[in-house]
This record gives structure tokens, C-alpha cells and sequence, in this order.
């Protein structure tokens, strides 16, 4: 019986089912020239799997990890607007990051080394650096009155988080705790006639005021929420 | 999962496939991340359910053709252009080029796109012919006799230098 060569490479590629398997093997065992092209077209695949298999364990390459980074991607410097895009934000979220990002993009102009205060994870905006430790630590009844970060209320809003209205040279907004990280639901930058103008701490507030359950913590309250971890 | 881990896991495969393709580093690279980029926003074209390398590998080829082409409209350019300016300079130049290439790199160079793709996707990639044969948009028989021919090709150039 001949074994044509799709068949024979077939049977090398496990494309063949068990009755056509045996047919070769079978043809094989009668014919060493059959068994030697089999070998070459296994030694031909292991060939090409050793030149191309370093690629498989290599490290993903950074430019090609941060394309998919699903952890606090840091902005150093503004990034192309594809980007979000393509991270299916919605489209008023499209709105808010390309607005962050102008503002840090100026943030960014002024303090080159540094990271911007704000990242995206999943989609959503979140606190990274200095803003993150901010909110992390500083309290509304301590901080002095030159902090570069101001906190202003905190809160508990009506999902349950607690939230913390803050305020730096070129961002404001409300930032709420979410699974060990404060997603800011509310930046506070506005354009109006073509400059980016910093909204007030009044209206701050007041969408502050809408998100709250009860009242703002005390000072006593704020202290306790730091020390639980803000859960 | 989410897609973005999803397609995270499959990018050492996906570099894989891409420097077989290219056969170059820099050029594996950036049509891994024209890939990803491109996987990322028609990401609603991907059926849940079905298998996602698949998908990742047919958006990278075709990614590739368009590019291979775009390359072979500005070979032309070119060779027209040097044929007109210095006759007889070619040859060295592709000896140059090629001097740096491993022995395998240079087998599969000598390959057709059409049979190379083949190759790798069912040689190096390890696909089944069905799936490699529905990420090419060809029928078994003709990626069969791709194979065939690809394989062959690439035994004789492996043999003549070894």
C-alpha cells in the first residue's frame, strides 16, 4: 500500500484518525524509505518549533504588555487617544479621561520626572501617587493649609463607599474607595470658551452633597475610616 | 476572564507567529502591537465562546498581507528605480541582506507567503488543519497542498546548505 505525501505529512500533523494511523504505521514497518520521511517531517517540525520557541518563553516586551496592562497603567505624559478607545470606556468617560489628560498633560509639562496623579484601571479613572497617598492618609482636620493635596469632605455615599472630595493645583473631584483603590467618579475640570477652567470648591460640594448618605464625618469619623481602611 | 488578560496570555504565541511571518524582530514586534490594537477595538467581532487565538491570529494575518503588499508596491518602486540607476549592483546587495540570516530563517524565506502562513500555523503554532485552514480563508485541500509543497520546499533549502 502507498502512502501518498499529504497523507504521510497529515499522519506527522495528527490529522489522521486511528484506522488511517495504523494504515500508516502499518506501511511504515514494510517500508524503511516511508519511515525515514516520516522522521525527516518530524525532524523538519521540531526544526522550526526550537527556532521560533524562544519567542513563546521570552517575557512579553513592555510595549506590547502595556497595550493590555488591565493593572494602574501610569501616565507619565499624554496618551494617544486610541488608547482609551480601545478600552471600551463609554463615551462620557472618553470625555473625562481626554479632559484628565489635558490637565495632566500639564501637570506633566511642569513636574517632567514625575507620575501624574491620575490612571486608568478597567475603564475607570483611578488615584495613583501622590493623589492616591493623599487620600490615603492626609485628613481634612490635620493637613496644613499649604498641602499641595487638599482633602476637603469625606463622606459615605449611597453605594455604600466612602468618598473624599479633594483639590490640587490642576485637578479637583471626588475620588470613592472600591476595592483598595479610590476611583474618582467626579473630576472636576470644566472648558469654558476654550479654557480649562478649574471648577469651585462650591460646586464640588454640592455634587458631593448629592452623592452623600447622611451627613459629612466629623473629624472623629474621618480618623476612624483612615484607621479601618477606608472600608 | 476579561479580553485583555485573555489576549495577554496568547501574546507569546501571537510574537510567535508574528517573527514567523516577518522573520524580524523589529517587524514581529510592531505588527504584534498593530495586532493587539487592532484586536482591541473590534473586540465585538469576537464571539465569546469561540477560540480567541484563532481570531487574534486571522486579525494579525490579515494585518500582514496588507502590509506584504504595501511592501511589494514599494519594492517595485525601487527596483525599478536602482535598475535605472546602477545596473549590476543587486546581487551583492542581496547577498548582504541574507548574510545575517540563520540557516531556518533563510529556508523559509525562499517560501511563497501563501505556503509560509501555512507552515506556521500548523508546524509552529500547532493548529489543527480545520482551524489553520479557517484562519487562512482557504478549504483543508488547498492549505493540504500547501503544506505539501511548503514542506518539501523547506526540507531541499535545509538540505542544500546543511
Amino acid at each position: 500500500m502507498t502512502i501518498d505525501t499529504a497523507t504521510r505529512m497529515a499522519y506527522v500533523d495528527g490529522e489522521l484518525d486511528a484506522i488511517a494511523r495504523r494504515r500508516v504505521e502499518r506501511a511504515m514497518a514494510d517500508d524503511p524509505a516511508l519511515a525515514e520521511a516520516v522522521a525527516r517531517d518530524r525532524a523538519l517540525r521540531q526544526t522550526l518549533g526550537a527556532r521560533f520557541a524562544p519567542y513563546v518563553a521570552a517575557p512579553v516586551p513592555d510595549r506590547l504588555a502595556t497595550l493590555l496592562d488591565t493593572k494602574v497603567t501610569p501616565i507619565s505624559a499624554a496618551p494617544r487617544r486610541s488608547r482609551f478607545v480601545s478600552l471600551g470606556l463609554g463615551r462620557w468617560m472618553q470625555g473625562a479621561v481626554i479632559a484628565a489628560t489635558l490637565v495632566l498633560g500639564i501637570a506633566v509639562g511642569r513636574q517632567t520626572a514625575e507620575i501624574g496623579p491620575v490612571a486608568t484601571r478597567d475603564g475607570a479613572l483611578v488615584a495613583q501617587g501622590r493623589l492616591a497617598s493623599a487620600l490615603n492618609t492626609q485628613l481634612a482636620s490635620t493637613q496644613p493649609s499649604d498641602a499641595p493635596i487638599r482633602i476637603g469632605l469625606t463622606f459615605r455615599s449611597t453605594n455604600g463607599a466612602i468618598c473624599r472630595t479633594f483639590e490640587e493645583q490642576q485637578l479637583q473631584g471626588i475620588a470613592c474607595h472600591a476595592g483598595g483603590r479610590w476611583g474618582l467618579v467626579r473630576t472636576a475640570v470644566e472648558k469654558r470658551s476654550g479654557t480649562y477652567r478649574q471648577a469651585s470648591s462650591d460646586s464640588l460640594a454640592s455634587v458631593a452633597e448629592t452623592m452623600m448618605a447622611g451627613a459629612p464625618f466629623s473629624a472623629a469619623a474621618e480618623i476612624e475610616a483612615k484607621d479601618k481602611g477606608w472600608q | 476572564m476579561r479580553f485583555e488578560e485573555q489576549l495577554l496570555a496568547l501574546v507569546p504565541r501571537l510574537r510567535r507567529f508574528a517573527m514567523s511571518l516577518s522573520r524580524n524582530e523589529a517587524d514581529g514586534d510592531d505588527l504584534c502591537q498593530m495586532a493587539i490594537e487592532r484586536a482591541l477595538k473590534s473586540r465585538d467581532k469576537w464571539q465569546p465562546g469561540t477560540r480567541l487565538d484563532s481570531w487574534a491570529m486571522t486579525v494579525m494575518r490579515n494585518i500582514w498581507i496588507d502590509e506584504v503588499r504595501a511592501r511589494k508596491r514599494r519594492a517595485e518602486t525601487f527596483v525599478a528605480a536602482e535598475a535605472g540607476d546602477c545596473i549590476g549592483d543587486g546581487g551583492d546587495r542581496r547577498v548582504e541582506a541574507t548574510v545575517e540570516l540563520g540557516q531556518v530563517d533563510r529556508a523559509l524565506a525562499t517560501l511563497p507567503d501563501e505556503q509560509r502562513e501555512a507552515i506556521a500555523l500548523v508546524l509552529i503554532e500547532g493548529f489543527a488543519y480545520k482551524e489553520a485552514a479557517d484562519i487562512l480563508g482557504i478549504p483543508m485541500g488547498t492549505l493540504s497542498s500547501r503544506l505539501v509543497r511548503g514542506r518539501e520546499a523547506l526540507m531541499q533549502a535545509l538540505g542544500e546548505v546543511a
